[in-house]
């Protein structure tokens, strides 16, 4: 028997139950909804694990696969090197390291399931080592991705080199160069070696199952091909933009990349993210820009980076300079963000403004940042959060989201994941705000 | 096609199953909608907004049984966030209007005295009689404890019941 208010309220209920659901607009909204679900997901949701070890390795990934469709002929022919040369087309390092024969070739395969795996060749020196492999599927398997590649040595151990591998859907259709990516870290590889390759039957890159059987590539490389293929430039020169002591402490030049060692003065007022324009100038105004594909940096701690160029090692030229004329950088005073996720307060940010909101979104903490530029993640990217105890929260993992219109959305894991009550703290270790001026070192 | 079936589906990426589970919601959701953001064009707005979200998180539904209260939790989250922004008291006209004239001094009557409990307390008695969930479901929706919920609702039933005495309003008393 309900009582005298519970019937008001029932009526109440009536009274909603009475209204007519306007059928053709609440199917288009759905339609909408799926279809800009559909579009976010594939497009623009970037994941990004933090790392919480002291070398942090900076990637990008501009090029891990390129597709036959958009080969041009403005580079170097090179029989049997044609779908390489075009996936490494954006390093001008790399293309010159085929063109001069740099290029080792391996040709194994292992097939199983109908697909066949093919390691090409790979380009090696004391740096590191770019795999080039390629997919081909016999029967009509749809919905493969790249599960996990790992190296390891002729007896199956891990390598543990610092790697960059494009781990998604495959494409059978347009037969793709992929590329993967293994940095040393001083230590030398062993001459025999095995790429290891799971694949997942999946779609849009979910993975539903993973394939029962491995794909087993072992090779050897030539050592004697590459080694002492190297040369060392001390600079140790400082310059000074808006105030900010940069100095530039070595050079060391390799087939694969060439490293700059950098490092800013700890008394700077500024912290310094990133470089924008670094790059290599030769007696001719031939330039050598960043790596744009893979490992861009690795930063030894805050102040001290080695950034990664594309290589003029072939070229041997006469005169060389190092130029950069913008770096993004954010006052030390201004790179934590300090938000209240009981009121959804931002505390502190950045004071131009730039952090818009915080919100929840499910478990998650969401912060918008308006974005300049309409294309790219606007150059954003945060330490992992700390609750009020100093404790790292969630697993470092960090969801980036955008499109065209819409300012960066970054999703950070908070609830549920048992922080200590109270403001957290975000790091920022990138930012788009910039500090200018003009700076030409000589390096030969 | 079994509601637990089709969100299996749905997490698999089956793209029709999961239309299926919006088209199976959409009334009870507008209606929800509607109660909270009070017009109709809103109204549809947050079901495109719901389903966006849905759609790229319905991977994370570990339980099938939950989906609904878990769909039901991402348009309250949504909704709240909206009056938030909007930070006015929104006017029934538009959701007056889209009632017939028998349930709309019912409605007013009730939406009056509602307004004046607090938004928990107001958000539990909607859920449970306007909106007709059971206790479990609405503990699941507000991630609370059923014994949370039953405290909420028997002080909002009495206070309630107090306003209503003091406008003389129940009928048989």
């Amino acid at each position: 028997m309900l009582n005298a208010e519970e019937k008001k309220l029932t009526k109440a209920q009536a009274a909603l139950e009475n209204i007519e659901v306007p059928e053709f607009q609440l199917d288009a909204a759905i339609a909408a909804g799926i279809s800009k679900g559909k579009k976010k997901q594939k497009k623009n949701l970037l994941f990004i694990r933090t790392l919480a070890s002291a070398a942090i390795l900076i990637f990008a990934f501009t090029a891990m696969l390129r597709t036959s469709e958009t080969f041009a002929s403005y580079v170097t022919s090179i029989p049997g090197m044609e779908k390489i040369v075009e996936l490494v087309r954006f390093d001008k390092g790399l293309t010159s390291a085929i063109e001069n024969d740099f290029a080792q070739k391996i040709g194994v395969s292992d097939e199983h399931d109908g697909i066949k795996i093919t390691l090409d060749s790979v380009i090696v020196d004391e740096q590191m080592m770019v795999l080039f492999y390629q997919m081909e599927s016999s029967g009509n398997r749809k919905d493969i991705s790249i599960k996990d590649i790992q190296l390891t040595d002729d007896q199956g151990k891990s390598l543990g080199f610092s790697s960059s591998v494009w781990l998604g859907p495959v494409d059978f259709q347009q037969k793709n160069v992929y590329q993967a990516t293994y940095t040393f870290d001083g230590r030398l590889p062993p001459e025999n070696m095995k790429m290891n390759i799971w694949l997942a039957e999946g779609r849009d890159g979910e993975v539903i199952t993973k394939l029962e059987d491995k794909w087993v590539l072992p090779f050897s490389v030539d050592r004697d091909s590459f080694m002492g293929k190297k040369e060392f430039i001390d600079v140790n020169e400082t310059v000074t933009i808006e105030g900010q002591k940069i100095t530039i402490e070595k050079v060391s030049i390799y087939p694969t990349q060439i490293g700059v060692i950098v490092h800013f003065d700890e008394d700077n007022t500024k912290q310094i993210f990133r470089f924008e324009d670094l790059r290599l100038v030769d007696e001719t105004g031939e330039e050598w820009a960043a790596i744009s594909n893979g490992t861009i940096a690795s930063h030894f701690n805050e102040n001290r980076h080695e950034v990664y160029l594309q290589s003029n090692y072939f070229k041997k030229p006469k005169e060389l300079y190092l130029r950069f004329n913008s770096l993004r950088a954010l006052g030390k005073d201004e790179v934590e963000i300090m938000i209240d996720p009981g009121k959804m307060e931002v505390l502190k940010a950045p004071s131009d403004g730039r952090l818009l909101k915080v919100s929840r979104e499910e478990n998650q903490l969401l912060l918008t940042f308006q974005r300049d530029s309409k294309d790219g993640h606007g150059n954003i990217s945060i330490d992992q959060a700390v609750d009020p105890s100093g404790k790292e929260i969630g697993d470092g993992s960090a969801s980036f989201r955008w499109n065209d219109e819409s300012p960066l959305e970054v999703l950070i894991p908070y609830f549920g994941e048992g922080a200590a009550p109270g403001p957290i703290t975000l790091k920022l270790n990138d930012y788009p705000a910039t500090i200018k001026g003009e700076a030409k070192i000589r390096l030969k | 096609m079994e509601l637990q079936e089709l969100v299996q589906k749905a997490k698999k990426g089956d793209e029709a199953a999961f239309y299926e589970l919006m088209q199976l919601h959409k009334g009870r959701l507008y209606r929800i909608a509607l109660s909270y953001l009070k017009n109709s064009e809103d109204a549809v707005e947050a079901l495109q907004e719901v389903t966006y979200r849905t759609f790229r998180s319905i991977r994370k539904v570990k339980e099938p049984q939950y989906f609904t209260t878990w769909l039901t939790r991402i348009l309250i989250n949504y909704c709240n966030d909206e009056l938030k922004k909007k930070k006015r008291t929104l006017v029934s006209d538009n959701l007056i209007s889209l009632m017939g004239s028998e349930h709309q001094s019912s409605w007013l009557e009730v939406e009056e005295v509602i307004s004046k409990l607090d938004s928990k307390t107001r958000q539990v008695i909607e859920l449970k009689y306007v909106h007709d969930f059971k206790i479990k479901e609405i503990a699941e929706i507000l991630e609370c404890p059923e014994g949370t919920v039953k405290t909420w609702l028997n002080k909002g039933l009495k206070e309630l019941r107090g306003q209503l005495e003091e406008k003389g309003g129940l009928g048989y008393a």
